[in-house]
């Protein structure tokens, strides 16, 4: 028995561990204190638990209260049982019908069953039903979010600091990932989809017996190990997701092959499930029409059990309930490949396994249907690591020499000359270069700015593989001037281009500045620039310099380099890096000219900031950076070994990982342009009512991501998390080279670090 | 005896650890394994390699109009490496007045760290955010500012904010200073 000590005025007390039914280290759970959504609340109800007016929660029966750190595993139950429940009706009715043209009167119920399941179901549930409701229907039902709970988020924000799982052997994994893309081709896809969608009946691992805590095994190879630096302790975070590491089973425990499996942390949630899936087969294969559900599910319960099986040692504490003969029989006879599967025995070792599931059809942890042979590779191929390439050192004269062909008109020649002249190495050459290899379309235009203040980096991959690259820049900031009142004066930075006022959904704001045929009051020189022109209503359109320029060049063109080699991937060192070629130029021309009058106000602060605090330079950019205008912040690009762990684990779930990155950024994209609508409606440069409809608009378009997004090919997302992985492993090396120029300026030039 | 008291104390000490997991906070130590601290809940800490050697970053909520992440930072001060300020120099850099941004400070206080007495003052400037998208308006910022010294060397410990909600974390910082606790010195 365990025991807790405690320690009190009488010494040590020993307490068995049910004295902490009493503790408020785990009460029990209240929904006065801890308030439910309605839907969980119904839920709740319509299983049979009752909520007392005291606000206590019982399970039916025989009736215990509820504690609060079982909640979280029976919502997820529950959930997960009414996703299976709706699935297996929609089955049904399916297999009914066997045309593939639904009645109305099917058609109806369909529609009621996913209705009242809508709001527990997975996103990629709610993407294969969405074709039953119209745009607005789903608009609806959409505002309840989707259930994630049992589908291991890949992009889901790990609170940092405890050292994250090592990575995943690749060709493992992709097996089990493969499986989804197979399934929507197989010749019983009606059935099949909607089974692979099926959700788990899956209590956490914590329900499980100690006995089934993985054995640790030997690591295939050193080269499969990772490094981890130095991480963060912190004690109180959940406990890092269990590594999928392929372990040998143990030889005792030899069990009838389909019948008694143990489960895998990971692929175990399956486990306690199996057992109703294989039931609910058993059932199905008594209803005529309903044979095909029910193989499939009793295969993929057997062969799910025998996956399990990889990873664990089998125990009498882990062994599964045992699957009917007739389901088995039946999957058998369906899918004559999951023999195969189920011949993965006790002690066989992860080789041989792979041996017997090769052929045959292989699923996920969370995927009941079994088919088909997957499509995609068998094996995907390792990832290919990367060192940051040798910089090769531009001499002036070559570069004077190609300027004299290039293809430049006269103002972008002359930034690209004080690039040459001030710039500092190593981001002089890495500019350079990129210029003299792929010669990049420099325009000075401020409507190709989008929402970007300075300059605006545009990349694109020809068929034959070579890089097209575009670097356009602001010609002066526009600020528009708003008086209310007799005191207040609104001022803001606005944008020229009339896409970002599309993207915002609003009327362009009636500044004159913004309209380039209204005529300047005045134009002198001002902080905003020597030809600053200052109009009626206030308004001012600012000249920026060529030096500055010159500083918004390099800045772009080293967007340039990291979109192409993969940096750009990772925002804030992005921005860090670039910063630092922009600083250091400004820093080399302030020596020349002893001033500074050549940045604007805000650049200003920024570069003084940068010079005498550039401590205070960092943490600013990183607070903005993180703010939710820029959606440029995501915390699992910042430490290596999390960066590293996030990538290959998304690189084996291909192609579902590539959807899934695509919708987060394109919501984060809309959040911030709602943010950014708000700014400006704040700031007075727009109505209320034209704001409200911009909100509603943009509201609408972040409900449909999810079922707009189009579902991406192996290919291109193999390659998208290739690409990452490359930018990710020259990073490390990118910022160490700035950090060292930034601190060979600082020795040279004296500079103290203040902080 | 001495064994049993022994297995006692590991039996303690597991429950301690036990109970302390279930908190609302973290306990955090820097991957330096040079200072603990416990952070706010929700708010999320990574550290990265500076100049002066590291720097550790506690990022906390947006501000209601998106521009700016409050968050703490703090920067060891290492009296060895090159290019280091002393303290009261460093003092009248950082709250030194600036025209551009409007930057201005308050006076120095004392208050009460984990196991010693820091300096803190505030420090107030506009700022055009965000700095890189359009459109762009001036906020105003706060930061509190905090110094621990350690010999010669120091710690500084900053929350900044916009000013619109840097009273909500008056608090927080404070009890983050108390919970701040330098390990080896």
């Amino acid at each position: 028995m365990a025991f807790i000590f405690l320690w009190n005025q009488a010494g040590f007390a020993a307490l068995p561990m049910d004295a902490r039914l009493n503790n408020p280290v785990d009460p029990f759970y209240n929904v006065k204190l801890n308030p439910l959504p309605k839907t969980i609340l119904h839920l709740l109800m319509d299983n049979h638990y009752f909520v007392h007016s005291d606000g206590s929660i019982w399970s039916p029966g025989r009736g215990q209260e509820i504690r609060k750190s079982q909640m979280r595993v029976l919502i997820r139950r529950l959930k997960s049982t009414e996703r299976l429940k709706a699935l297996l009706r929609i089955d049904l009715i399916l297999s009914q019908n066997g045309s593939g043209h639904l009645t109305p009167g099917e058609l109806k119920k369909v529609r009621q069953i996913l209705k009242k399941a809508w709001p527990f179901f997975t996103m990629d549930n709610r993407k294969h039903f969405s074709r039953y409701f119209s745009r607005e229907e789903l608009y609806s039902l959409n505002l309840t979010p989707p259930d994630e709970d049992s589908d291991p988020d890949l992009l889901s924000q790990e609170p940092l600091g405890a050292p994250p799982p090592p990575p995943l052997p690749a060709g493992f994994m992709s097996q089990l990932e493969a499986a989804p893309q197979s399934l929507a081709a197989s010749p019983v896809a009606a059935s099949s989809q909607i089974i692979q969608n099926a959700p788990l009946i899956s209590p956490s691992a914590s329900f499980l017996p100690q006995s089934q805590a993985l054995i640790p095994t030997p690591v295939p190879s050193r080269s499969q190990t990772p490094v981890l630096p130095p991480a963060p302790v912190a004690v109180s975070n959940p406990p890092a997701q269990t590594p999928m590491t392929p372990a040998v089973m143990a030889p005792a425990s030899v069990q009838p092959p389909s019948v008694a499996v143990s489960a895998p942390p990971a692929v175990m949630k399956a486990a306690p499930s199996l057992a109703a899936v294989s039931s609910s087969a058993q059932v199905l294969s008594h209803i005529p029409g309903a044979s095909v559900a029910a193989a499939s599910l009793a295969a993929a319960a057997t062969a799910s059990t025998a996956l399990s099986g990889i990873n664990r040692v089998a125990s009498p504490a882990a062994v599964v309930t045992p699957v009917p003969s007739v389901a088995v029989s039946s999957a058998v006879k369906a899918a004559p490949s999951v023999s195969k599967s189920s011949a993965v025995v006790a002690g066989m070792t992860v080789d041989s396994i792979r041996q017997a599931l090769s052929g045959s059809s292989v699923i996920g942890d969370r995927t009941y249907g079994i088919v088909k042979k997957p499509k995609g590779p068998k094996t995907l191929p390792p990832l290919k690591s990367y060192s940051l390439p040798s910089l090769s050192v531009v001499p002036s004269a070559d570069f004077e020499k190609f300027l004299l062909n290039a293809p430049y008109s006269g103002d972008p020649k002359g930034l690209l000359r004080i690039i040459d002249t001030y710039g500092q190495e190593p981001f002089r050459s890495r500019a350079l270069n990129i210029v003299m290899n792929l010669t990049p379309a420099i325009v000075i235009d401020p409507d190709r700015m989008e929402m970007e203040a300075h300059q605006k980096a545009f990349v694109s991959q020809k068929a034959d593989g070579h890089f097209e690259a575009t670097v356009a820049l602001n010609s002066g900031a526009i600020l528009g001037s708003k008086k209310e009142f007799i005191f207040e004066d609104w001022k803001a930075m606005l944008p020229v281009s009339s896409s970002a006022y599309q993207a915002m959904g609003l009327p362009e704001p009636k500044v004159e500045a913004l309209d380039f045929s209204a005529r300047p009051d005045k134009v002198k020189p001002s902080a905003w620039g020597i030809k600053t022109q200052i109009y009626s209503d206030g308004s001012e359109r600012g000249d920026y310099s060529s030096f500055e320029m010159a500083g918004f060049l390099i800045h772009g063109l080293l967007d340039v380099e990291a979109q192409i080699e993969g940096w750009s991937a990772f925002p804030y060192q992005e921005e860090s890096y670039a910063y630092s070629a922009q600083m250091l130029l400004y820093a080399q021309i302030k020596d020349g000219a002893k001033t500074e009058d050549f940045l604007d106000p805000q650049m200003r602060a920024l570069f003084e900031d940068w010079l005498n605090h550039p401590a205070r330079f960092h943490d600013f950019l990183i607070h903005s950076l993180a703010s939710g205008q820029n959606a440029l912040w995501d915390l699992r690009h910042i430490e290596t070994s999390r960066r590293d762990y996030f990538i290959r684990k998304s690189y084996v779930a291909c192609p579902k990982s590539l959807v899934k990155e695509e919708t987060l950024e394109k919501s984060q994209n809309l959040d911030s342009i709602k943010k950014e609508a708000m700014s400006l409606a704040k700031a007075h440069f727009t109505t209320e009512s034209d704001f409200e409809k911009a909100l509603n608009s943009l509201d609408f378009q972040a409900a449909g991501i999810e079922s707009h997004q189009k579902v991406s090919s192996m290919d291109d997302c193999l390659a998208y998390w290739q690409k990452e992985f490359m930018g990710s492993n020259i990073l490390n090396d990118l910022m160490d080279e700035a950090r060292s120029a930034e601190k060979d300026f600082r020795e040279k030039i004296g500079a103290p670090y203040v902080p | 005896m001495s064994r049993k008291f022994g297995v006692l104390m590991a039996a303690l000490l597991i429950s301690i650890s036990a109970f302390a997991d279930s908190g609302d906070s973290t306990d955090y130590v820097s991957p330096w394994r040079d200072f603990s601290c416990t952070l706010p809940k929700g708010w999320v800490a990574f550290s990265e390699k500076d100049q002066m050697g590291y720097v550790v970053h506690i990022l906390g909520p947006d501000d209601p109009t998106g521009v700016y992440r409050t968050g703490i930072d703090v920067h060891w001060f290492d009296s060895s490496r090159p290019g280091f300020v002393p303290l009261t120099k460093a003092v009248e850099g950082m709250r030194a007045s600036n025209s551009l941004t409007g930057r201005s400070s308050t006076l120095l206080r004392v208050v009460r760290g984990a196991d010693t007495f820091a300096r803190m003052f505030e420090i107030n400037e506009n700022r055009w955010l965000p700095s890189e998208r359009l459109p762009s308006i001036k906020k105003h910022l706060h930061s509190y500012v905090a110094i621990l010294p350690r010999g010669k060397s120091y710690w500084i410990i900053t929350l900044s904010s916009t000013r619109s909600v840097y009273l909500d974390y008056r608090d927080t910082f404070i009890e983050f200073l108390r919970s701040f606790n330098p390990m080896g010195y």
